[in-house]
Order: structure tokens, then sequence, then C-alpha cells
């Protein structure tokens, strides 16, 4: 009856300490799952519409652009008041090179840099919108910035990046030039050759 | 005797390799455009058309500037070599061998255009503009050669040194090509520049070959504006030849 009893205890005791490792295991993985999601949702939310104090902006066009050098291209984006006082300053894109690592200087991509937004009224959306030029081929990203007229001290607000691969261009078919680039001096010198040749074998020059 | 100065004139110019190499290397400067144009960063960008043009300029000023160079030393050469009284014994007028060498001139420049036919052809295909193209650079091209020829022969008679006319033909030449050459396009856009553009016949023709090839103008009753004016300075230009080359005085400059 004692070994019966002292038995019973040992295996009420090893249950009741699964119990508790299981428990704890339990609230472990909720507490790091939970904490997973959180971390998943700040990502999708800085990937969409990341936001800096009360404004926010959003990459309204394709997030990827594909394209061919000469190419125009069009951003947009929409720049949202979530703030409870009106708001204006300037919205500009950045290209940044990922290939040289150099930020690109815009004077032949864009004609219009930077868009001055005088206000934007509590709860309010405008639509910002470049049109760009791919001169060279290569992988760039782009962002779209602002800066408040307002907070001179502060970062400016950023958009999610947008992923440029231009593609190089062939204006010209080379089917078309290197023929005639080798072909017309190479002919010219051949014929002049001839005839000096020919001229020389009748004066006696070339025997 | 008729056009024996002109055969002989032409005959030198490809008698041997180093009369005849100046064709050669004018081909190369073409190859060599024709190849920047397909592989330069910058270059492969430009439309099919802004590429016609650059290559057009190109044939048209290095025309000029061949014909310029030719002719500054057409009649100084001869007076300096002493071979020009021998000339003057052949029962040919001073004018005729004046134009006897402009056409000589011009000739070489017929060649010149002849070759660049290939390559204006090339880059213009895939496009409508390979007839135009090819129609107003030897249009442009010809007229100009005609009058620079002209009036540097002129020179070259007149100051008896072929140092000389060199120097002056060539500054003139520069300073007619600057516009088109060396303006960027905000100084064109301003009063000085407008003027320089609108009383400078290179100007024209090279206005006029942006507006057939970029622009797509590509009828005569569209360009007669810049066709105007360059007609009329190479009438100008043969009218002064014509006056100036009645007689010559063979005393070299002292």
């Amino acid at each position: 009856m004692i070994k019966t009893g002292h038995g019973f205890l040992i295996w009420t005791t090893i249950f009741r300490l699964l119990a508790i490792v299981m428990i704890a295991i339990s609230a472990l993985l909720i507490v790091t799952g939970s904490y997973s999601i959180m971390a998943l949702g700040a990502t999708s939310q800085s990937s969409t519409t990341p936001s800096g104090g009360n404004i926010m902006l959003e990459v309204t066009s394709q997030p990827q652009i594909h394209g061919v050098a000469g190419q125009i291209i069009k951003v947009e984006a929409k720049i949202t008041n979530t703030g409870s006082s009106s708001a204006g300053g300037i919205a500009y894109i950045s290209i940044v090179d990922l290939i040289g690592k150099v930020p690109i200087d815009l004077e032949d991509w864009s004609a219009e840099k930077g868009l001055y937004i005088p206000t934007i009224q509590p709860g309010q959306s405008l639509p910002l919108e470049w049109n760009i030029r791919l001169v060279k081929a290569g992988s760039y990203t782009v962002d779209i910035l602002f800066n408040k007229d307002s907070d001179l001290s502060s970062p400016p607000v950023s958009s999610p990046k947008i992923f440029m691969d231009v593609q190089p261009k062939l204006n010209l078919n080379p089917e078309n030039i290197l023929p005639v680039a080798f072909g017309v001096p190479a002919v010219l010198l051949a014929a002049l050759g001839s005839i000096n040749y020919a001229r020389g074998r009748r004066t006696g020059v070339y025997r | 005797m008729a056009f024996q100065l002109y055969k002989s004139e032409v005959s030198g110019s490809f008698y041997s390799w180093r009369g005849a190499a100046w064709i050669v290397a004018a081909s190369m400067i073409f190859s060599l455009v024709a190849y920047l144009l397909l592989t330069d960063k910058e270059l492969s960008l430009l439309d099919q058309g802004e590429m016609l043009f650059t290559l057009g300029e190109i044939i048209i000023s290095l025309g000029i500037i061949m014909a310029t160079t030719s002719a500054s030393s057409a009649i100084s050469a001869e007076i300096e070599s002493g071979t020009f009284e021998s000339l003057l014994l052949t029962p040919i007028t001073a004018r005729q061998i004046a134009f006897q060498k402009l056409l000589s001139i011009v000739t070489t420049w017929l060649l010149l255009y002849v070759v660049s036919i290939p390559y204006l052809v090339a880059v213009s295909s895939g496009t409508n503009l390979s007839i135009s193209a090819v129609f107003y650079v030897g249009l442009y091209g010809t007229l100009l050669v005609i009058a620079f020829s002209s009036l540097t022969i002129t020179f070259s008679s007149k100051l008896k040194s072929s140092k000389n006319s060199v120097m002056i033909s060539l500054m003139i030449l520069l300073i007619m090509l600057a516009p088109s050459l060396f303006f960027a396009t905000s100084l064109k856009k301003t009063g000085f520049g407008t003027a320089i553009e609108d009383i400078n016949p290179v100007s024209h023709a090279m206005n006029s070959l942006d507006s057939v090839l970029v622009d797509n103008q590509q009828t005569l009753p569209e360009q007669a504006i810049h066709i105007l004016p360059v007609v009329i300075f190479t009438i100008v230009c043969l009218l002064i030849l014509t006056n100036y080359t009645r007689r010559f005085e063979v005393k070299p400059i002292e």
C-alpha cells in the first residue's frame, strides 16, 4: 500500500512537472510568435507606407520597374497628411546606382526633380508624379522623399524603395553598321592599291 | 585645252598613294563616328535622327575644311613654286584657271560625299530618313563647299601666300562653324546667339539638317527659309571669285 501510494506520488509529481514544462513552452511559443507577427507586420508596413510623423508616402506605381535605356517611365506616389495640422514642404526623388554604388545626378534623368507642396490639409492626400528618362543601363533604386517646411531638423520622410532594372538599348543594328564601318575603308584601300599596282606594272615600277 | 587644268588637278588628287590617302582617312573618320554611335554608352542612346544629324554635321564640316584647305593654296602655291607663269602662258583666261581649280575642289568634295553615302544609309536604316539625309547633306555640302572654295581661291590669289590664305580661311571657317559646333543651347537662345545664327549660312545649313532629320520636316518648302540664305551666300562668293580673278599678278607679296 505504502509502495503503491509512493508510486502514485512519483507519477503525480512527474505529470505535474511535465504540465508545467508544457505550459512554459506554450507560453514561450505564444510570446515569440506574437513578436514574430508584430515584426512581420512592422516590415510589411515599412515596405508599403512608411510614415514620418504625420506624413505618409505611398508608391502607387509599380514597385519594380523594368525598362530599356532611352525609355521614359512614370513614377507615381501619394502623399497623405495623417496628422491634425496642415503641413507643407518639398517632395523629391533620389536615384542610387546599385552597381556603381553612387547617387545619380538627375540632370539628364528628370526635368523636375522636386515638387513644392505649399500645404497639405489634415487627412488630405495628393498625387505625386515624376517622368524619368532612363539614361543608362544598370540597376537602380528610386526613393521619394519629403522634407517638411516646418521641421528642418528631422530627417526627410521616405517612401518604400522602387527597384529599377534598365536594359541597354541598341538604336542601330550592328549588322548594318559594322559591314559599312569596316568594309568601306577596306574597299577603298583595295581599290587604290589595285590602281597603284596596275599603274606600277604599266610604268615598270613593279615587275 | 578646255578642262586640261581641271583634269590634271583631279588626277593629282589620286595619282599616288599619298595623293589619295585623304579619302581613306575620311572614310576611317566616318567609320569611327558610326562605330561610336553604335557602341558608345551615351551616343548609342541618341535617337536615330539625332545620330544622322551628328553624322551629317561631321560630313559637311569635314568637306568644308578639306575644300578650304585645298583651295587656300590653289593659286598661291603655284606662285610660290614658280609654276604660275607657265600656267598663264597657256591659252586659258585667268578666270578659267580659277574656275577649273574650283571645279576640281568640288569634284573632290563629291567623291567624299559618295564615300559618305553608305554611312548615311546604314545609320538611317529602318527609318524614313535615308533619302532626305543623302539629299540634304549633298545639297548643303555642295553649296557650302562651292562658297568657301570660291572665297578661299580669291584669298589665295590676292594674298599670294599659302600660309596667310590658309590661316585667314580657316579663321573665317571656324567663326562660321562655331555657333553650330561650339555654342551651347542656352547661348543659341539668347538675342546674340539668335542674331548670329540668322546671318550665318553655315548655321542655317546645320539648323535645316536638324529640322529635317530630328524634327522630320523633310519637304523643300519647309526648308526654304534655310536653303535661301545658303544659296545667296554661295552666289555672293561666286560673284567675288568672278570679280577678283579677272587677272592675276604673278609677283609674290614682299
